[in-house]
């Protein structure tokens, strides 16, 4: 199941309509730190797209490059090499187009979770009444109606992170993307918070990339399961999830999520370059 | 959103028992060590004008309380004007050095080397320039207070982490909004903690000024009471100049406590 990028590529099906975000060729480098040391390569010939709807796991062992990746695609760093274009657009600004979720929740301590969510909605300029109006009912779906106004100081780790989702989803962007959103989180919250967003998630609308390195919860959410590797980090394999969305706990039981959960640690750990 | 029995507990019992085994120790210490000096003073003998016993000052603070206030006045004006002229400019200066790597490497170097200025010889020269009015004093006040305004601004300006600044980029936030709705907010208890150590140095840099040339102010009374052997009056007034800056302390710390109740950690 193993295969390269370029034959990955080719063997992919053309879509219907463009890809809502494409990546191609992308490269990362670091210049060296100290004079004499060779440069840092993080990401070489990175190629992949997503569809609308589309959930994109992208799993790989610490040191492959998956936070940069995503902070290239969210537009927070520049490419060395290649392009990312959303809704076929290169030159398009992705900083405030593209939404993102890190692994720690970088919720601002002197704001309520009311403020904390809406404030996507108010650097947008939109008035304060109507981004309340909006936050608060978003937080309804969230669960966190009770803890409005409250500071993240005073939750737990869980609803800090239903938080910081919910302040990264209420703009309504088109993309988003999740650096090990419940990485930081104890095991039964991990996965009450897997399945819940699986639930509030908008299918519709919403692309996802999810960057983990926990292959179940890779397999458990996502369409397509991406596998970054080497260093330089490059997509050393995909996997399609044959299994209907959304998937309960439940679902790690059944033999094709097995099969797959084995081929995925195989892909893992098979020698790599 | 907190019940109102959750206050309360501010004027509970344990609280009173909390605040008396706060100050019992250095009560006590004070105690004992105005005790000794009054003894020591009493038994050796010593000259009033040389040493007062702590009950001579004590004497002397009633006898001429309308002189220590109305010189307070003045001192504590000078006080206030400087302390107000040193947070301006120290949050311009904090503002310019934060925001650009350039104006840092400009300012920066000469907000240090301004504090190596030794302010009492400065100080006859400002006097020469602005006049022996209050200016002048206001001017040293200022100009010692700055410093610590402006170097713990710049840190606070600059105290967010990375990943913070990077959540609300891909928000889109542009710089404007990354400095009002960030930077300001999280550098507000490095500010607090930069006024109160220049509230301290603003009582120091008024008498500072005094001391080289005015018409008034404690600093000036302390000047002229020294050399008539009006040592008592010398005492008193470093009381209520110390009382002073106790007190501005107080108060800023005051509203920060007030300003940080949000903040949680920074807050005590």
């Amino acid at each position: 199941m193993t295969v390269r990028p370029r034959a990955w590529r080719e063997s992919m099906t053309p879509w219907t309509s463009p890809p809502l975000l494409d990546v191609r060729g992308l490269a990362k480098s670091y210049p060296p730190r100290r004079r004499g040391e060779a440069p840092l390569h993080v990401l070489e010939n990175v190629n992949f797209s997503v569809r609308e709807g589309e959930f994109i796991a992208v799993i790989g062992p610490s040191g492959s490059g998956k936070s940069t990746l995503l902070n290239v695609i969210a537009g927070l760093e520049s490419p060395s090499a290649g392009a990312v274009a959303i809704e076929g657009d290169p030159q398009l600004e992705r900083l405030g187009r593209i939404a993102y979720m890190h692994q720690q929740d970088l919720l601002l301590p002197w704001r309520t979770v009311l403020e904390n969510g809406r404030i996507g909605l108010e650097l947008q300029g939109e008035a304060k009444q109507e981004a309340n109006r909006k936050t608060a009912a978003l937080a309804e779906r969230f669960g966190l109606t009770d803890v409005l106004d409250q500071r993240p100081w005073q939750l737990s780790g869980g609803m800090r992170q239903r938080a910081a989702l919910l302040r990264a989803t209420l703009p309504e962007r088109r993309v988003l993307l999740l650096d090990e959103p419940f990485g930081a989180l104890d095991a039964i919250t991990r996965s009450a918070l897997q399945a819940w967003l699986t639930s509030v998630l908008d299918r519709q609308k919403t692309a996802v990339i999810l960057v983990t390195h926990d292959v179940e919860e890779a397999i458990l959410l996502s369409d397509r399961v991406l596998v970054l590797r080497g260093q330089p980090g490059a997509i050393a394999a995909q996997f399609h999830v044959p299994l209907p969305r959304p998937r309960s706990q439940a679902a790690a039981a059944d033999p094709p999520f097995i099969a797959l959960k084995s081929a995925l640690i195989h892909s893992l750990q098979a020698p790599w370059q | 959103m907190t019940p109102p029995e959750l206050h309360d507990h501010t004027r509970s019992p344990r609280v009173y028992l909390g605040l008396i085994r706060d100050w019992t120790p250095p009560a006590l210490l004070a105690a004992a060590a105005i005790a000794l000096w009054e003894g020591l003073v009493w038994m050796l003998d010593v000259q009033r004008w040389l040493l007062p016993a702590p009950s001579v000052i004590v004497r002397e603070l009633v006898s001429s309380g309308g002189l220590l206030i109305d010189h307070a006045a003045t001192t504590l004006t000078e006080v206030l004007l400087g302390f107000a002229l040193a947070a301006a400019a120290g949050i311009l200066l904090a503002a310019a050095v934060a925001s650009s790597r350039l104006l840092e490497r400009s300012i920066y170097p000469f907000i240090i080397a301004s504090q190596t200025i030794p302010y009492i010889a400065i100080a006859p020269l400002l006097l020469v320039w602005v006049g022996p009015e209050i200016t002048s004093k206001v001017i040293v006040v200022a100009l010692i207070s700055f410093f610590p305004i402006v170097v713990n601004l710049v840190d606070g300006l600059r105290s967010t982490d990375r990943e913070v600044v990077d959540v609300l980029r891909t928000l889109g936030a542009n710089r404007a909004q990354l400095f009002l709705k960030l930077h300001v907010h999280a550098a507000v208890p490095y500010f607090m903690s930069g006024l109160k150590v220049a509230a301290v140095t603003s009582v120091i840099g008024a008498v500072v000024g005094e001391w080289v040339g005015a018409q008034a102010g404690l600093g000036w009374l302390m000047k002229v009471s020294g050399p008539q052997f009006q040592t008592p009056r010398v005492f008193a007034a470093i009381v209520v100049l110390s009382a002073i800056a106790i007190i501005l302390f107080l108060v800023i710390a005051g509203i920060e406590k007030w300003l940080l109740r949000r903040y949680r950690r920074n807050s005590r």
